[in-house]
C-alpha cells in the first residue's frame, strides 16, 4: 500500500466497519417486520422440541441437560455464521475491492460485527433459559468478556485466513460449508463429552470442543476450567502466524483475484 | 518556510510501474484442479497474462492537470486504479502523498436497501471521509442533489437519474487534494447538469492535482495542462498545453 493517506487514517475504517455491519442488519429488518428475530424464534421452537427428547437419549436430566444444550447451539450458531460469512467476505465484496483501495479488515470486521449482533439476538434464548433454570447465579462478566473476545479473534483470523483462500479458490466455501456440518456433529454441542468413554482424542483433536467450551463457561454453564481458555489461546498464536503468511504472499494479488 | 504553512502540497511519483493482469480460467480457480495438477506435473498450472501497463514513468507535482488519452484497452483505467491504490505494483515505485479520491464510479458501494442519508454515510466512508466531515457536509450534500424530501426514503424507490445526482453530489463533496477521474461525468437532467458542471470544475480548482481519463481529446484539452498519450500500456508521447 503506497498511499499515504489510507496509512493515516485506518481507526477511521473500523467505525466504517462498524456502520456498515450495522446497515447489513437493518437491511434484514427493512422487508420483515422481525427481521433476525425470525432466526432465533426458529431457533428456540427447534431447542424447545428437541430438549426433552434428546435430554432421554442421553440420559440426562432436562433441567441439567437444556442449558447445556441451548447455550452450546446458540454459540455453535454464531461460531459456525461468523465462519462462512467472513470466507465468503471477500468474495461478496468483489464490487468494492474493485472500485475502493480499502484494508481488507473492513471486510472481516463488518461480517464480524454483523454477526456479533446476531448473537445479541439470539441471546435472549439463553437468558430466558437461564432465568429459568436458575443457572444465571453462575454468570461471571469477566469470564464473559475474556471468552467473547477470544472466541472473536479466534473467529477473526481463520475467517480471514480462508477469505483470501476463497477468492482465490473458488470451490472453497463449498468445502468450508461442509467441514462445519462435520464439525457440528463431532464437538460437544448436543452431546455432553462426559458421554465419551473411548476414541476421546477425537474430541480433543477437534478445535471447536474448546471453542464451545470457553463459550458455556463464559456464559456460566458447567465447570470452570482454563484448559480450553489456554488452548483457544494457543490457536490464536499460530492463526496469527498463519494469517500473516497467507496476507504476505496474497495481499498484493486479492484485488486481481477479485 | 513560513510561506508554506497552510501551502497545500500533494504529488505522485511513478517509477518504472508495470503491471500485468493474470489471467484465471474457470479450472485454475477450483483448488481440486489446482492439487491435481501440483501432484500429477508437479508444477503451477502456468499462469498467463495481460500486460496492462508497461514501465509507466509519471512526475506530477502540485497544480498539475493531467489528461490521459489512449484508445480501449490502453491502460488509462488500469493506471488510474494503480494511483488510486487499488492495484498495487510488484515492480517499480508507486507514491501518492495527499488526500485522494477517485471517482472510478459514482454508484458503486450505494446500498439500494438503505435511505439517502445512510447512502451518504456509507459512500462518504468509502471515499475515506470522517463521520464528523460527512454529518458536517450531510445538509449541503442532499440541498445539492436536489432530492428534498426522497432523502428518507430506500433508494431502490429512485429513479435512476436520482440515484445518479445523489452519488453524484457525495462524491464531489469530498473535498479532495488530488481527483482521479475516468472520464468527465455527466448526470441528471439539463438543469443538474450545469449545476454538476460548475460544481465539479469548482472541485476540480479547489484540487490540487487533477487526473482524468477520457477519449474526448477537446475536453481534456480545455481542462489540462499536460496530456499524456497512452497506447498498448505505454506512454507515447506527454503533450503540453500552454
Amino acid at each position: 500500500m503506497n498511499n499515504i493517506f489510507y496509512k493515516k487514517f485506518i481507526p477511521r475504517f473500523f467505525l466504517a466497519s462498524l456502520w456498515f455491519g450495522f446497515c447489513d442488519i437493518k437491511n434484514r429488518y427493512i422487508r420483515s417486520f422481525l427481521g433476525p428475530l425470525w432466526i432465533t424464534i426458529a431457533t428456540s421452537i427447534m431447542l424447545l422440541a428437541m430438549g426433552p427428547i434428546y435430554s432421554q437419549i442421553f440420559g440426562s436430566i432436562l433441567s441439567d441437560y437444556y442449558p447445556f444444550l441451548c447455550v452450546g447451539y446458540v454459540g455453535w450458531l454464531f461460531i459456525s455464521q461468523s465462519i462462512s460469512e467472513l470466507s465468503n467476505s471477500l468474495v461478496n465484496s468483489e464490487d468494492l475491492i474493485k472500485q475502493f483501495p480499502l484494508p481488507m479488515h473492513f471486510y472481516y470486521l463488518r461480517a464480524l460485527i454483523r454477526n456479533n449482533i446476531v448473537l445479541l439476538h439470539n441471546f435472549i434464548i439463553i437468558l430466558i433459559v437461564l432465568i429459568y433454570t436458575g443457572d444465571y447465579k453462575n454468570f461471571n462478566p469477566v469470564y464473559f468478556a475474556i471468552a467473547l473476545i477470544l472466541i472473536n479473534i479466534f473467529l477473526y483470523y481463520i475467517g480471514s485466513i480462508l477469505s483470501i483462500i476463497c477468492l482465490r479458490f473458488r470451490d472453497v466455501p463449498q468445502l468450508v460449508a461442509c467441514i462445519l456440518q462435520i464439525l457440528f456433529f463431532i464437538t460437544p454441542i448436543l452431546w455432553s463429552p462426559a458421554n465419551i468413554l473411548t476414541h476421546r482424542y477425537i474430541l480433543y483433536l477437534n478445535p471447536m470442543y474448546y471453542v464451545i467450551e470457553v463459550f458455556r463457561i463464559g456464559i456460566g454453564v458447567g465447570n470452570i476450567e482454563y484448559f480450553p481458555f489456554l488452548v483457544l489461546g494457543i490457536f490464536i498464536f499460530i492463526l496469527f502466524f498463519i494469517f500473516r503468511i497467507v496476507y504476505y504472499f496474497s495481499n498484493n494479488d486479492i484485488p486481481y483475484w477479485a | 518556510m513560513i510561506f508554506l504553512i497552510g501551502l497545500k502540497m500533494a504529488s505522485v511519483y511513478l517509477q518504472n510501474v508495470s503491471l500485468s493482469y493474470p489471467i484465471y480460467g474457470a479450472s485454475s480457480r477450483s483448488i481440486k484442479n489446482f492439487l491435481i495438477n501440483k501432484v500429477a506435473t508437479n508444477h503451477f498450472i502456468s499462469k498467463d497474462s495481460i500486460i496492462a501497463l508497461n514501465s509507466i514513468n509519471l512526475d506530477i507535482k502540485s497544480g498539475d492537470r493531467i489528461g490521459l488519452f489512449g484508445p480501449n484497452g490502453s491502460g488509462k483505467s488500469t493506471l488510474l486504479k494503480v494511483i488510486s491504490g487499488i492495484y498495487k505494483t510488484k515492480n517499480g515505485i508507486c507514491s501518492v502523498d495527499g488526500r485522494t479520491t477517485s471517482l472510478l464510479s459514482i454508484s458503486s458501494g450505494m446500498d439500494f436497501n438503505g435511505t439517502g442519508i445512510d447512502n451518504i454515510f456509507s459512500r462518504g466512508f468509502l471515499l475515506g471521509m470522517s463521520y464528523a466531515e460527512i454529518s458536517s457536509l450531510k445538509d449541503k450534500i442532499i440541498e445539492f442533489s436536489g432530492l428534498g424530501n426522497f432523502i428518507n426514503l430506500p433508494i431502490r424507490m429512485y429513479s435512476s437519474g436520482m440515484q445518479m445526482r445523489l452519488g453524484f453530489a457525495i462524491s464531489v463533496f469530498s473535498n479532495p487534494e488530488i481527483l482521479i477521474m475516468d472520464e468527465w461525468l455527466s448526470v441528471g437532467d439539463e438543469e443538474f447538469s450545469v449545476k454538476a458542471n460548475n460544481k465539479l470544475n469548482s472541485m476540480i480548482n479547489d484540487s490540487n492535482i487533477l487526473i482524468i481519463a477520457s477519449h474526448n481529446l477537446d475536453l481534456l484539452k480545455n481542462i489540462c495542462n499536460n496530456i499524456v498519450h497512452l497506447s498498448n500500456g505505454s506512454i507515447t508521447n506527454i503533450e503540453k498545453i500552454i
